[in-house]
């Protein structure tokens, strides 16, 4: 069912046009899929869910397989989950091995994507199911343990994310009430009754701070010039890339799921590892090809894993997530775990273009590499008005309101201090999209209990479910303090921390 | 400004903040726990900034300074703020210039602001911009572009 949906002419374009300005944006550094989505979330408006969620989709996974073209021949990253493909991935370019490293990061990528789809489709389903049986408390339980693996995860002091996350959680607040049906917050802004609009946050936190960041230094491209030459790695490249993709992938893929665990970690993780098992470990650095393979397929496998917790508890990992989520609202799809029963064509339909798109992008990367190389000559002074323009025209264009303009601009103003100032702007997206279903899971389990907060302790799951979210938080500060100077034995260990003080 | 003074004058903010978060929630009405009124999550919220914001206080007296952390930071520079005004201006323009004429000023005083060109091939660029989100966004996707004053 999801192979006929998905193989209609209009959904192949859809899916094409995602994959293509996907990679487009990740080739382009200073814009992300995060602000892209949100941009051409009101583009959609007109078209039916199914197809929309596959052109947003695309442009997410598309955009992790655009970040190492950039990252491989100019040595700048285009997209997060790209920056360690640069360590080896440049050097390979200095050494007249673009076209190798490039082959390589494309298959990679391809391999982790098809086992992340494949993922996907069996674990979703199952996850789905056992999440219907969560009543009210389990619920709540389950975004507080979302919101605690994300602070975990997270780079920099954990106290500031969690605080991040309140903000976010307060930022949900803002608008009408859903119980009492008061505006709250509002400030007499009509603007603001609908509340402030996932669409305006991620422009701003995303698309205009990221502006602001690039216009503190001149932003001075090197211009790719010799042309590439063999496209297709050899046989030995196989044989040194392969075990690395495979690792890759599988790290990739498990981290996705996870919330906070994405490209970023992911790449770490799959790049210490490879170092950690390789015959050759002063290698890398210095050009070696796994240190390609393996961070191209981690970030790949991890953005296509993401989908997971969406599709299946309604649960976003990461702001990409956040926003899509945010765009199955806008479309009438309400997510959780009723939205595999409920639309069963949808996640057909975004499954099985999702192995297609991958398709597409292994073809779209090899032979269009020209392409963009051309793509990343256009000067900054160019681009970033054009961003701008962009990312205002987006907010604009969901509720034709210049009010959402202001608001965007706020939040740019706003995410660019953020940054300075050392805060994580993840847990904040992250929390605002999830604010509604909690405060509703909350008052439901009050309801159910009568007022008392132990039903979040009574309940065998619930209870379970808070531990780990302690767990979680409380961890890291005890090791600290316990393991003081230990050494790492394990190599995970070792990329946790190389992506924890990322 | 280096990371410890940051993190202390960010707390204080933050502090502030939840403070007021949690006044104003009180006044909205908490409800009852049986019936919980409007006010709970921004009172819980609240009450954790407040908490959270004490955290990062002491942590900053507390933390070891590492090598990264004692740069000082420069906050914001010139052309990030006159971007933000550019933003602002255009925002408010919006509507009363119409999209045309303050999209073109906006992408125009833009294109400049980090290296001078020839003012044609900026205003030329700005025409060809401002031809294509015509062409893509009001006559494909039919998404509604204001005119201003002059009718366009």
């Amino acid at each position: 069912m999801g192979l006929s949906t998905s193989l209609q002419p209009m959904n192949l374009l859809l899916c094409f046009v995602g994959c293509f300005v996907g990679t487009l944006i990740g080739v382009l550094p200073g814009i992300g899929p995060a602000g892209t989505i949100a941009l051409l979330l009101p583009a959609t408006f007109r078209i039916n869910p199914v197809g929309a969620i596959i052109m947003l989709a695309g442009i997410y996974y598309g955009a992790a397989y655009g970040g190492s073209t950039t990252s491989i021949l100019v040595n700048i990253p285009g997209e997060v989950g790209s920056v360690v493909t640069c360590l080896d991935g440049y050097q390979m370019t200095k050494q007249g091995r673009a076209g190798p490293a490039l082959g390589v990061a494309a298959f990679g990528s391809f391999i982790a994507g098809t086992i992340g789809v494949i993922g996907l489709m069996f674990l979703a389903p199952e996850l789905s199911r056992i999440a219907l049986s969560f009543g009210p408390p389990e619920y709540c339980s389950l975004i507080v343990l979302a919101l605690a693996i994300l602070t975990f995860l997270s780079s920099g002091s954990m106290a500031k994310s969690l605080l991040m996350a309140v903000f976010g959680l307060l930022l949900g607040c803002i608008g009408i009430d859903p119980v009492s049906g008061n505006a709250r917050y509002t400030f007499g802004i009509p603007a603001l009754l609908d509340g402030v609009g996932i669409v305006n946050m991620a422009m701003g936190l995303y698309g205009i701070a990221e502006v602001f960041e690039n216009l503190e230094q001149e932003v001075v491209r090197t211009v790719f010039k010799d042309r590439i030459k063999n496209l297709f790695p050899t046989l030995k490249d196989w044989k040194d890339s392969i075990g690395a993709m495979i690792r890759g992938s599988f790290i990739g893929c498990f981290l996705g799921i996870l919330p906070g665990g994405g490209a970023i970690i992911s790449s770490f993780l799959s790049y210490a590892v490879e170092k950690r098992v390789s015959k050759h470990p002063e290698r890398f650095g210095k050009g070696e090809i796994a240190g390609v393979a393996a961070p191209e397929a981690a970030n790949n496998g991890a953005s296509q894993t993401a989908f997971i917790p969406l599709l299946s508890m309604g649960i976003p990992g990461n702001s990409v997530t956040a926003v899509l989520m945010g765009a199955l609202i806008i479309h009438g799809v309400q997510p959780g775990p009723l939205l595999i029963p409920r639309h069963p064509d949808l996640f057909w339909g975004v499954v099985m273009s999702m192995y297609i798109g991958n398709i597409m992008l292994l073809i779209l990367n090899l032979p269009l590499i020209g392409l963009w190389v051309q793509v990343l000559k256009v000067p900054y002074r160019l681009l970033f008005p054009l961003i701008v323009f962009f990312t205002l025209l987006g907010s604009y264009a969901t509720n034709y309101s210049v009010e959402d303009l202001y608001i965007t601009i706020i939040f740019g103003v706003l995410g660019y201090l953020l940054r300075k100032f050392n805060y994580q702007l993840v847990p904040i997206v992250l929390a605002y999209i999830l604010c509604p279903l909690f405060e509703q899971a909350l008052r439901q389990s009050l309801l159910i209990s009568d007022g008392s907060f132990t039903i979040f302790f009574r309940r065998p799951l619930s209870l379970v479910l808070l531990a780990l979210a302690f767990f979680a938080l409380v961890f890291p500060a005890v090791k600290r303090r316990v393991w003081k100077e230990a050494k790492p034995k394990f190599p995970w260990k070792s990329g946790l921390k190389i992506g924890l003080s990322y | 400004m280096k990371l410890r003074n940051r993190d202390k004058k960010s707390s204080v903010f933050w502090f502030v903040l939840g403070g007021v978060v949690v006044i104003t929630s009180l006044r909205t009405g908490v409800g009852t726990l049986t019936s919980p009124g409007p006010g709970l999550l921004p009172l819980i919220g609240g009450l954790l900034m407040i908490l959270l914001s004490l955290v990062i206080f002491l942590q900053a007296f507390s933390r070891e300074a590492k090598e990264s952390e004692q740069e000082s930071v420069k906050i914001g520079n010139w052309r990030i703020w006159l971007v933000t005004l550019c933003l602002v201006f255009y925002a408010f323009t919006f509507n009363k210039l119409g999209f045309t004429i303050a999209t073109f000023l906006f992408l125009g005083f833009l294109f400049q602001l980090l290296e001078r060109k020839s003012w044609l091939m900026t205003g030329l660029t700005a025409a060809a911009t401002i031809l294509c989100v015509y062409l893509v966004f009001y006559v494909w996707l039919q998404v509604q572009l204001p005119r201003g004053f002059l009718g366009f």
